[in-house]
């Protein structure tokens, strides 16, 4: 399955684009495509556990199950304020 | 009373829940302790690039007979991040979840404390120092579901809404 990828913040110069696509199994997981992305991007790789993600406009969280279609959103801890 | 955020902003799966907060009302003042009614919230958010207007907003501000508290609070960019000195700091926002993350941030207010009504508004873009970058307003019949309901407010802003800076030396 295809799943878009969006990067926010610092994430966009890490990755050095602002968003991709990833092609994963059936079944598979956030913590499988973060596993994926960090052996593409291994700038990503030191921001591991504190990566914030969302799927849609909601936070999930590792073990959320990917389903086609679905747009994962990647970012550093919020600022705002 | 404990008042618990019922939304998690999971870092990492069981081990990492950063943002799930807990208040503890009784161990506040200013925190309204028996809360159990509820009201519909006058809402309005605005994300924008344009400097903020706090002289039009209070111009536009709506308080009925039974409110007798307002808080307004004013977010101001500040001349040192992290000790280095800066000129400018640059927000950007992830407008679609900024604005489902108020959403639910709203509706916790509402259950929350009794108040009539909230007014936020966050600039993106480029802030200058001694710019303000945030503006909150909350009317409630007394100040201290005014000040907790506000101050709850920022900070789950920065805890769970997707906006970021960028400060500029």
């Amino acid at each position: 399955m295809k799943i878009a990828v969006h990067f926010y913040s610092y994430y966009k110069d890490l990755s050095g684009s602002a968003e991709t696509t990833e092609t994963l199994p059936p079944g598979s997981t956030i913590a499988d495509l973060l596993k994926q992305l960090m052996a593409r991007f291994p700038e990503l790789g030191a921001m591991q556990n504190s990566t914030l993600v969302a799927v849609g406009v909601d936070y999930q969280g590792r073990g959320y199950l990917l389903k086609e279609g679905d747009e994962v959103s990647l970012f550093p801890p919020v600022q705002g304020g | 009373m404990k008042y618990r955020s019922s939304r998690r902003c999971k870092a990492d799966d069981g081990i990492h829940d950063l943002r799930f907060a807990i208040y503890d009302l009784r161990a506040n003042a200013l925190l309204a302790p028996s809360f159990t009614g509820h009201v519909v919230v006058k809402r309005q958010l605005t994300i924008t690039l344009e400097p903020i207007d706090e002289a039009a907003l209070l111009t536009k501000r709506k308080i009925s007979d039974d409110m007798g508290a307002v808080v307004r609070f004013l977010g101001v960019v500040r001349r040192t991040e992290e000790e280095r000195t800066i000129k400018a700091i640059e927000y950007e926002a992830f407008h679609r979840m900024v604005e489902h993350q108020f959403k639910l941030l709203f509706d916790e207010m509402e259950k929350s404390w009794p108040i009539e009504s909230v007014r936020l508004v966050h600039r993106i873009g480029v802030v200058r120092v001694n710019e303000p970058s945030l503006w909150v307003e909350v009317v409630a019949p007394h100040r201290g579901e005014a000040f907790a309901a506000c101050q709850w407010l920022i900070d789950e802003l920065k805890r769970v809404v997707p906006i970021w800076k960028k400060p500029f030396a």
